[in-house]
């Protein structure tokens, strides 16, 4: 009875000056608005690099051998494929393919260039999993009859003056660090808009490479795991090394492989929360401000409550349930004004080409110029935590003024 | 006029003091959104002054000359045959030159190979351009004895320490194999994906004997004072006159991307500052529209001795610059020494991000540095004045139309 009594008191004692309600309610809604716009764009972007690069070359989740992260040789030799991709379906993944990569000079006509080399099998990658092979401009991609085709970036392509039908030799340090060499006609040109890609990366059939570097049917360098929800990255990785077994090879996630992106999202994300943490500061300074003034207005009537009997706690009680109602109200604020572009942006979205370009790249991969928004539903929760924690936490000084009214002192005051 | 101009002011200053508690609360919240607003500014200004710095001062020079199919195809034997007359077009515009050689090797070293870019360059010239000789890891720069520098990423997947002996294989320019041993003498901290990833630097007479190429250059990158955005493109531009026959491209010109991403973080700085300046302008709206009804007597009363209501709608303004004012001096007092600390004390972020990362191929530290430029400055305090007259303008309408007679029955 005395809870809804104090609730009812509360809700009143809000809409007693609903002009300056209103604006309070609406800076709690711009907050909301831009937490979500913010949080939801970068988490957007973010998976969208994340899930593109790893596409590039290594999955959200490699298995490779001991060491092969930090200095990838032809030397270091992951054995046991067939074990390993046995062991990703199991996990039930999206995909898993098995390449071999390193490092490589290309030449032509007298022309060189260095670059890196990913073998990968032409019956089993697809457009999904292979940026390269959804990026082709010219030519196709090799076809598994075809043991000599290769696909070349365009910028080496020019620099190499390579068209489709031209041959491209490549030299490599086998597996015991002696020189070999191979030729490969060039089957398909690729433009992923990443010059470092587009200038180094070469894409041969991975039986020609086992062939020439001495590999056996089950060697390789890694098996690159593809999994739906980037997420759950680290998640696939422990079950892996649970079923696989640590110590004789390496599983990592996109957060190793790609430490630069990793590192990117890592700086980006902290700029962003300290963004969106400084405005919700200047809205906690707004709510404190207005409900310290109501505070002040209303002496009298915290001093005649007081003379009647309700003591500093249900006083206290009475103006952190009205700060309840304020971020219960704003939060329906906040989500009536940002459901409108929330839904255009995660539906349509917001074509930034004319102001970052086609071409922006960051971390080596390449920032989709299409703005969009997800927001994940743990974020959504955080934000609304958030949000009452910090109207609550501003009414908590205007609460303890109001509790210790003296009621004498309040009565006289006019 | 300027009398009665006068009069308000006076009217506004006592007006201030005299509900000095309110006054308050209100210099500060403009003070906090002022601070966050230059701060951020003069972070944002550090990060991209930090990331054209390390794409002009450590790579690229503000402007080069090349042959002309030379950038297109990186052909070998595409030369600037005659370095000199570059050297001294450069110094009619206080401008130094320095000559870079390119060549593709495969470096090997234990098991761990792979495929360079081996970059010869001139020392003394190089200094007077890049500042790439002081930004090393560890180790020392080249010599002129087969000491060689390299990129970060590339000296970790050859693992690569200083005083390894480093095979380079390649193809010398009159089509017979190259190869030799080098010493590694160095290792640059990150500058660019390219830099880190793969190139080995060596000085140019150590190219020349490995890859048999006695004369001419690839690359003449020219530097050595700092160049603002317009001289940048009439000196390229007068270069490229004096200079027939051969291509003079200015760093915006080379790396477009990176030249227009630092555009555009520029133009989202001041989204950002719009944001912040919203949230501002919704707490100084309510602030200023609180103050107001609770005086709606007081406006009465000054209504009913004669007060027009332009006084009274000025006198509300008036009030809100001067809070205003003070908030942001004393936000700009904060937020300045702050700020020059920060110039020489980066935000450590190497405890988030443990690997360097690139925009547009360039590296960006994980340490943070702030920038003081005027504009970092003026640009939020001018904006923040005009916000919080805007955000003012309602409740001093409001004010300015109180009826006198309702006015004195309020209380």
């Amino acid at each position: 009875m005395d809870s809804l009594f104090i609730t009812k008191t509360a809700w009143r004692g809000v809409w007693r000056n609903r002009r300056r309600t209103l604006i309070t309610l609406s800076s709690v809604a711009f907050g909301l608005l831009l937490s979500v716009t913010f949080t939801g764009s970068a988490d957007y972007a973010y998976t969208n690099m994340i899930d593109t690069s790893a596409t590039m070359g290594m999955g959200h989740v490699s298995v490779t051998a001991l060491g092969y992260n930090r200095s990838p040789s032809f030397a270091k030799v992951l054995t046991g494929c067939g074990r390993i991709m046995a062991a990703a379906r199991e996990l039930g993944v999206r995909a898993a393919r098995v390449r071999i990569s390193g490092q490589a000079v290309f030449g032509a006509g007298g022309r060189s260039n260095d670059g890196q080399v990913i073998g990968v099998d032409p019956a089993r990658e697809t457009p999904e999993f292979n940026v390269f092979i959804r990026k082709i401009i010219k030519g196709r991609m090799f076809t598994p009859a075809e043991t000599r085709g290769v696909l070349v970036g365009e910028v080496m392509a020019r620099r190499l003056k390579l068209a489709p039908g031209r041959k491209l030799v490549y030299t490599l340090t086998d597996r015991h660090g002696e020189m070999v060499s191979g030729v490969a006609r060039v089957s398909g040109i690729f433009r992923t808009g990443v010059i470092e890609a587009d200038n180094g990366v070469v894409l041969l059939p991975i039986a020609r490479l086992r062939e020439i570097l001495g590999y056996h049917q089950d060697e390789a360098s890694m098996v690159a795991i593809f999994i739906a929800d980037q997420r759950r990255s680290g998640p696939v990785r422990d079950r892996l090394v649970s079923i696989l077994g640590d110590g004789e090879r390496e599983i990592l996630t996109w957060h190793e492989t790609q430490a630069d992106l990793a590192a990117l999202i890592a700086m980006d994300r902290a700029g962003n929360y300290l963004m969106q943490f400084l405005i919700w500061l200047l809205v906690a300074a707004g709510i404190m401000n207005t409900m310290q003034m109501s505070v002040m207005e209303r002496r009298r009537q915290f001093g005649v409550m007081q003379a009647l009997g309700m003591g500093p706690g249900r006083i206290f009680h009475l103006i952190m349930t009205e700060a309840l109602w304020i971020a219960l109200c704003g939060l329906v604020a906040g989500a009536l004004l940002t459901a409108p572009p929330y839904l255009y942006l995660r539906n349509v979205g917001l074509d930034l080409a004319a102001v970052i370009g086609t071409d922006y790249s960051a971390a080596g991969v390449l920032v989709d110029p299409l703005l969009k928004v997800r927001l994940f539903p743990e974020r959504a929760v955080f934000i609304v935590v958030f949000l009452f924690i910090l109207v609550l936490a501003s009414a908590l000084y205007p609460a303890l003024a109001a509790a210790r009214t003296r009621p004498l002192v309040a009565m006289r005051h006019r | 006029m300027n009398g009665r101009l006068l009069f308000i002011v006076r009217l506004a200053v006592k007006n201030i003091g005299r509900r000095y508690q309110r006054s308050l609360i209100m210099v500060g919240a403009v003070a906090f959104a002022i601070f966050i607003a230059i701060y951020y500014a003069a972070l944002t200004e550090g990060l991209l002054a930090n990331t054209e710095r390390n794409a002009v001062l450590m790579e690229s020079g503000y402007i080069q000359v090349h042959a002309p199919a030379y950038l297109e195809e990186h052909d070998f034997y595409q030369m600037v045959s005659d370095p000199d007359r570059v050297v001294r077009a450069a110094a009619t515009y206080g401008l130094a030159a320095a000559p870079r050689l390119f060549g593709f090797s495969l470096a090997a070293l234990g098991d761990n190979s792979a495929g360079v870019e081996v970059r010869g360059i001139e020392p003394s010239l190089e200094d007077q351009v890049t500042r790439l000789s002081a930004h090393l890891l560890e180790g020392a720069w080249v010599d002129q004895r087969q000491g060689v520098v390299l990129g970060n990423r590339l000296a970790r997947k050859l693992g690569a320490k200083i005083g390894d002996k480093l095979l380079l294989l390649g193809q010398a320019a009159d089509g017979s194999m190259a190869n030799d041993l080098f010493r590694v003498r160095g290792i640059l901290k990150p500058v660019t994906s390219e830099i880190d990833q793969g190139t080995v630097i060596m000085s140019a007479a150590d190219f020349r004997r490995f890859f048999v190429l006695p004369t001419g250059v690839h690359e003449m990158a020219l530097g050595g004072r700092n160049l603002d955005r317009k001289s940048l493109a009439s000196i390229s531009a007068k270069l490229a006159g004096r200079l027939p026959g051969l291509e003079v491209k200015s760093w915006r010109e080379l790396s477009p991307v990176l030249a227009r991403v630092l555009d555009s973080t520029k133009g989202s700085l001041f989204v950002m500052l719009l944001l912040i300046y919203a949230a501002m302008a919704i707490l100084i709206l309510n602030a200023v529209l609180m103050g107001v009804f609770e005086r709606i007597r007081e406006f009465g009363v000054m209504r009913a001795v004669g007060l027009p209501p332009i006084a009274v709608f000025l006198l509300v303004l008036v009030e809100t610059a001067i809070l205003t004012l003070l908030g942001g001096g004393l936000g700009v007092a904060v937020a300045v020494p702050l700020i020059i600390r920060g110039e020489t004390h980066p935000i450590d972020l190497t405890a988030l991000a443990a690997d360097a990362s690139t925009i547009a191929g360039v590296a960006i530290d994980p340490f943070w540095y702030t920038r003081l430029t005027w504009e970092v400055v003026s640009v939020p305090f001018e904006l923040m004045i005009v916000v919080a007259l805007v955000a003012a303008l309602y409740p001093a309408g409001h004010a300015a139309f109180i009826k006198p007679v309702e006015a004195l029955k309020n209380d």
